[in-house]
């Protein structure tokens, strides 16, 4: 019998090839794909989050954490599909917004929400409000994730979430807003539903504004 | 008077400021482990074949035409009072640009599509820290062509920083001959290659750097910051 804490363990420490050939294992044991994702990957993950904000473990190592994840979760997910069940819990578009190309953070705010079990739609860099319509219309994503970090681009955010309107998907999305100069007063004025200051908490916040926490 | 200096350089020339990096990755004052150092020597020994930082100057005579004005040759910029203020004195003016050049862009999409996260996240990271170590080059190169003029450098001011806004930055670029400075700017003012700085430099007798940055910035989020406001 695979030993589900190794999966655990392997998911913490950021083991890919581990985790993958733990998942593997436990799979054909006939393991409960959705079992291993809630009672052992999730938790991990929530692990390493909380090593993270306690300053025990780094970026590199709570990407490395997520890319093990994401590696097990893509062995689970046909499994699940199979059965009728989907892995992620919400579908996440994100991007810079147009003027701007720093997108150090926006990637580490997608891989950490991947790593939960979002799916993540990431449409890059000097992105303008037409692409990120596109996108959400396309993929039916609930969850709009901009990204800024130059104070003359901040304001785009704005023009973003008015295109939203326009298009008629405002209700369908929920937007989280971040970058080093975005604030929270800043969110709410331009009438964004969050916004986070950090990758890991913009995890609880997504969860947070989808009712699953 | 017009001047023109630029230097392209292999990567093993320019010396990367590894805490620098660190820092940037979001290790503070912490340094990586022993397996994130691995794939830290594995990328540094990548990009030593697929690097080639370029940066240079040009140096104008101008002044300082009021609180937020600033003329290099004929050109206005306007880059506000806080830069503005911290010229105050200079005799010349220099225009830089540095990069780490289109190969580390074209580099850096093959690693977005080998679907590495970490791997892309360091090299990212990197070429972040190779475009900054090459404005201080500029920086040294400066000091010394001022020090042999008894002169002093002011800091290194940017199109985006304080208030200068982003636009200004093709006042900036015009200011070099076509192909020069081997940067394109974007529609939305960006510069291309990504991993690019562009900015000013006062220089004169009486000119004095003041604190920039981290010393006087307030931006709490900033991952430089982390120290002060934690
Ligand atoms: C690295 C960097 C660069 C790199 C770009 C790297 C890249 N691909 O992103 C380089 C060196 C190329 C660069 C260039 C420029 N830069 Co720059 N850059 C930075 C720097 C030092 C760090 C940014 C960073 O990566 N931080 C680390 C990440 C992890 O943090 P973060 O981005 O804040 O993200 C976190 C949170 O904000 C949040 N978050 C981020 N996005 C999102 C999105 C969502 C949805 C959520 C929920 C959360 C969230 O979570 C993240 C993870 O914790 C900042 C200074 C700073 N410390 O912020 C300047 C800075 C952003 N740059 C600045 C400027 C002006 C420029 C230039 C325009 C300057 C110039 N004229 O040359 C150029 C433009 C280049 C071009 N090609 O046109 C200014 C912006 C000023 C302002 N406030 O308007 C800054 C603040 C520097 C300064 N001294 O003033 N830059």
């Amino acid at each position: 019998m695979t030993d589900l804490n190794l999966l655990y363990e392997a998911i913490l420490k950021g083991k890919k090839k581990t985790a993958i050939e733990l998942t593997n294992a436990a799979l054909e044991e006939k393991a409960d794909p959705k079992s291993l994702i809630d009672n052992h990957m999730i938790k991990a993950m929530e692990e390493v989050g909380r090593q993270f904000e306690n300053h025990e473990i780094f970026v590199p190592e709570l990407l490395m954490a997520g890319r093990a994840m994401k590696a097990s979760l893509n062995i689970l997910q046909p499994v699940l599909q199979g059965q009728g069940a989907g892995v992620s819990i919400g579908k996440v578009v994100i991007g810079t917004v147009k003027g701007d190309l720093h997108d150090i953070g926006k990637n580490l705010v997608a891989s950490m929400l991947e790593g939960c079990g979002f799916e993540v739609i990431d449409i890059g860099i000097d992105m303008d409000s037409a692409k990120f319509v596109e996108a959400i219309r396309e993929h039916k994503a609930n969850i709009l994730g901009l990204s800024a970090l130059l104070t003359t681009t901040m304001p785009y955010m704005k023009t973003v979430i008015e295109a939203l309107k326009e298009a008629g998907l405002r209700d369908q999305v929920k937007v989280i807003v971040g970058g080093a100069p975005v604030s929270q007063s800043f969110a709410t004025e331009i009438g964004a539903d969050g916004y986070s200051d950090t990758a890991n908490s913009a995890v609880t916040k997504v969860k947070d504004l989808l009712g699953i926490l | 008077m017009e001047i023109f200096r630029f230097f392209d350089i292999s990567f093993s020339e320019i010396s990367l400021d590894m805490n620098e990096a660190y820092k940037l990755m979001g290790y503070g004052e912490h340094t990586p482990g022993h397996e994130v150092l691995n794939i830290i020597n594995e990328i540094y020994n990548e990009l030593k074949h697929c690097c080639r930082p370029y940066f240079g100057y040009g140096l104008f005579e101008g002044k300082i035409i009021d609180k937020e004005h600033i003329q290099l040759n004929n050109t206005i910029l306007n880059p506000g009072r806080l830069i503005s203020s911290a010229m105050k004195n200079a005799e010349l003016f220099a225009a830089f640009t540095a990069t780490a050049g289109n190969e580390f862009d074209n580099w850096l999409k093959q690693i977005e599509n080998q679907d590495d996260i970490v791997k892309y996240f360091i090299a990212n990271t990197l070429g972040s820290v190779i475009a900054e170590s090459a404005v201080s080059l500029v920086m040294k190169n400066l000091e010394q062509f001022a020090f042999e003029k008894n002169m002093c450098i002011s800091n290194n001011y940017s199109p985006g920083y304080c208030n200068w806004m982003l636009v200004e930055q093709k006042k900036l670029l015009a200011l070099f001959p076509s192909g020069m400075t081997k940067i394109q700017l974007t529609d939305s003012c960006l510069m291309l290659p990504i991993k690019s700085i562009s900015g000013i430099v006062g220089i004169g007798r009486k000119v004095k750097k003041r604190p920039y940055g981290c010393e006087i910035c307030k931006m709490k989020n900033c991952i430089k910051n982390q120290k002060k406001y934690n």
